[in-house]
């Protein structure tokens, strides 16, 4: 009988970096007792093995049954094992009794990092956006893929028994260091993580308006599409200064707090798992900034062209005609919100001058014949990086931030006014 | 004891069908012995008294905070034979709101109605009126994988409460309706006994789900704007909607969502048909209707719903404007 460690993700917990240790270090681990199965295996995960469990409809099934026969072999002599794939959380019914009957006779420990609901799904969000066709605001989507970790917990717990859970919470700042070295420590697997694993690039963080552009892009695109434009995105992001996590506000960050509150009562209650709820905002690049999104999608397109990536051609295809403006929402004072702090007033100022600027900057683009309004605007660029110059002295931290995203805009916009053929 | 028939809805199911019937009749039904009370009902529906219920914690009495006293007096005072309550919010209830409704209305005979539809078409009308009337921006696919509604989890959250003999499951299609009649359906179902005769109905609404390119526009820009700004331009996606018949009506599901759709409710039918004898037969092939969007005419679509929206003068005329599009055939599928 072997010790059976089932890794269960969550995704985005650490968990690829974890994969990438588990098969660079192979050897290492077979050397020490320790067997990371080949059977089920897609490279360094066992994705194919929660695959086949979720469409085989028994464990008749010829190929379920071969691949029992297979891991039986594998385990033989072993006082370890190492299953791991991020798809076994999401396994439920048969499927996952299939998978406790799969490992009958061994001791099976499950082990399940998570990580605090607003950062957890704020970067599920992200990545659905670029690596998919998602084209929903982050608040309806938070909303409508409502799905509590407990319930995922209780049906590892009610299949393998509360005693073999290992319930761990991932720090945002290092996920993954942090996971392979909880993970060695759990397994007692001393030699994970000794050596360095190959060099995986990790997918760039994406924010901003360039999130908020494949967002609207994705409207447009099937999920295989959405995945091919995303690596463009990706692309994009990696010599981007204003991306990195998009903007999640302090009120949507308590609603989604709020959304889970029973799930972390029911998981500190039933697991000893207290998770400390994020209810102010998070992250820093607006999603989308629509003081800034005619510039930005003019300027991200005319990146997008320079390096041949076909987002640029869609870019082309759906854009902002010149007038992008700021939503209906009512502004504050109307809404009868307190009263703006003068800066605060400044910057809405601020918004409105630079939304007319983008726009005007925008449709400089298609226009000929243009330099004498090129000239003026370029005129009146300079004047609002002088206005938001003085602002900054006074303005807060956010704000000063905020500022210097809109100056690096208007420096775009003036490099694409001066590019526009007169 | 007073016999209560609870109707839950689902949303998408005729619910303002029914509650409009119930609240312009509700004096005539009463002389009846029918009662439809004014109690935690607002307009036509007791939406407010659901959503109290909702927001009551764990150990509160009901029966002894307002508006649940004012329900059970006007019950008692009214000496209906018969009370109806309708909320489609009933049905979002989680067991401590079902709870706290079977604490209010115990010592009386309850049933509850429920009212389900085959899950593509409902995942499509609901869709269809979420982009239409609120800033849903999500394609339909990524609806249904998100929003999965099993139907028996909540059939069986009000069974648990209330009893499995109380629960009234009907299917809401218009073939399998009394007299292809929602109203009349729903008065079978309560058992209200009443001729209709004297009784008043809400002319048929005619205005059909939003579909196609207007369907799709209002999803584009609903990116733009808040959930407020949103609902505010139902009435010009409406008045958009009467362009054309593309416009209008049911909304093209490709087979493979619909065949999507079907095998992940497959459990759900089984276990509605196993324990409440509800037989749902799913969606097969492709869902006739409007494609939303339809690339190849959706750049023409959009110049003329600028157009029509300036020239009328809609508040949409500001967001259609923001977007330009151009040909977009080259991301069709090839043929």
């Amino acid at each position: 009988m072997a010790t059976v460690f089932l890794h269960v993700g969550l995704a985005d917990t650490g968990s690829a970096e974890l994969q990438s240790h588990l098969r660079t270090d192979e050897e290492r681990l077979r050397a020490a007792g320790v067997v990371f199965p080949r059977v089920g295996r897609d490279g360094a995960t066992h994705d194919a093995l929660a695959r086949l469990l979720r469409t085989s409809s028994d464990d008749r099934d010829p190929r379920f049954l071969q691949l029992r026969r297979t891991l039986r072999e594998e385990l033989d002599g072993f006082a370890v094992a190492i299953l791991s794939s991020d798809r076994f959380a999401s396994l439920s019914g048969q499927p996952l009794r299939q998978l406790a009957g799969l490992l009958e006779g061994h001791r099976v420990v499950v082990l399940a990092y998570l990580r605090e609901h607003l950062a957890h799904w704020s970067l599920r969000y992200e990545r659905a956006v670029v690596q998919s066709n998602l084209s929903g605001a982050f608040d309806s989507w938070f909303a409508l893929a409502r799905s509590p970790f407990s319930a995922m917990v209780d049906r590892f717990a009610e299949t393998f028994q509360r005693g073999n859970l290992l319930l761990r919470l991932v720090d945002d700042a290092v996920p993954g260091s942090h996971v392979v070295r909880d993970f060695a420590a759990a397994t007692g697997c001393a030699v994970l993580g000794e050596h360095a694993p190959a060099p995986r690039p990790e997918p760039p963080r994406v924010g901003g308006n360039l999130l908020f552009v494949k967002r609207v892009l994705n409207s447009f695109l099937d999920v295989r599409q959405g995945a091919r434009f995303g690596a463009d995105v990706a692309a994009l992001a990696l010599t981007e200064s204003a991306s990195g996590p998009f903007l999640v506000d302090a009120p949507t960050a308590r609603r989604l707090a709020d959304l889970y509150a029973a799930d972390r009562t029911r998981l500190a209650r039933r697991y000893g798992l207290e998770i400390t709820p994020r209810l102010d905002a998070h992250g820093h690049s607006a999603s989308p900034d629509f003081a800034t999104l005619a510039a930005d999608w003019a300027r991200l397109r005319a990146k997008a062209q320079r390096q041949s990536l076909p987002l640029g051609q869609l870019m082309g295809q759906v854009a902002p005609s010149g007038g992008m403006q700021a939503p209906l929402a009512a502004p504050a004072a109307a809404s009868g919100a307190p009263a703006a702090s003068a800066a605060a007033l400044s910057r809405t100022a601020a918004h409105a001058a630079l939304q007319q600027l983008a726009g005007r900057v925008a449709a400089l683009e298609t226009e000929t014949g243009a330099a004498a309004t090129r000239d003026e605007l370029t005129r009146q660029m300079d004047d609002l990086k002088r206005s938001l110059a003085e602002l900054r002295t006074t303005a807060t931290v956010d704000l000063r931030r905020q500022f210097a995203d809109y100056v690096h805009a208007i420096d775009a916009a003036r490099r694409i006014a001066a590019a526009a053929s007169p | 004891m007073t016999d209560i028939v609870v109707h839950i809805g689902l949303n998408k199911t005729g619910t303002s069908s029914i509650q409009d019937f119930m609240s312009m009749n509700a004096d005539a039904l009463l002389e009846r012995g029918i009662c439809y009370p004014r109690a935690g009902r607002e307009q036509t529906a007791h939406h407010p008294l659901s959503y109290w219920l909702k927001k009551l914690p764990e150990d509160a009495d009901p029966r002894a905070l307002e508006p649940g006293i004012a329900l059970l007096d006007e019950i008692r005072a009214s000496g209906a034979d018969l009370v109806v309550l309708s909320s489609e919010d009933f049905h979002t209830h989680g067991p401590r709101g079902v709870r706290h409704l079977a604490q209010l209305l115990a010592g009386h005979d309850v049933r509850i109605v429920l009212y389900l539809r085959e899950h593509l078409a409902y995942l499509a009308s609901w869709y269809q009126q979420n982009v239409q009337a609120s800033h849903l921006s999500a394609a339909f696919d990524t609806f249904c994988y998100f929003a999965r509604t099993p139907f028996h989890v909540t059939a069986e959250r009000w069974t648990q409460a209330f009893g499995n003999d109380a629960l009234s499951l009907r299917l809401y299609d218009r073939d399998r309706l009394a007299e292809r009649d929602i109203v009349r359906d729903f008065a079978q179902a309560a058992d209200l006994r009443v001729g209709f005769e004297g009784l008043q109905r809400k002319p048929f609404d005619s205005n059909p789900s939003v579909a196609g390119n207007v369907l799709f526009a209002k999803r584009l820009i609903n990116n733009f704007i808040d959930k407020r700004a949103a609902a505010a331009l139902n009435d010009d996606i409406t008045a958009l909607s009467r362009l054309m018949p593309a416009f209008r009506g049911a909304m093209h599901v490709d087979e493979t969502v619909v065949n999507y759709v079907a095998g992940i409710y497959a459990a759900d039918r089984a276990k509605l048909h196993k324990r409440h004898g509800l037989a749902i037969v799913p969606c097969a092939g492709a869902r006739a209707g409007s494609l939303t969007p339809d690339l190849r005419t959706l750049s023409g679509d959009w110049e003329m719903l600028r157009g029509e929206a300036a020239k009328r003068s809609l508040p949409i005329a500001r967001e259609l404007a923001m977007l330009s599009l151009g040909d977009l055939g080259a991301l069709l599928p090839a043929t």
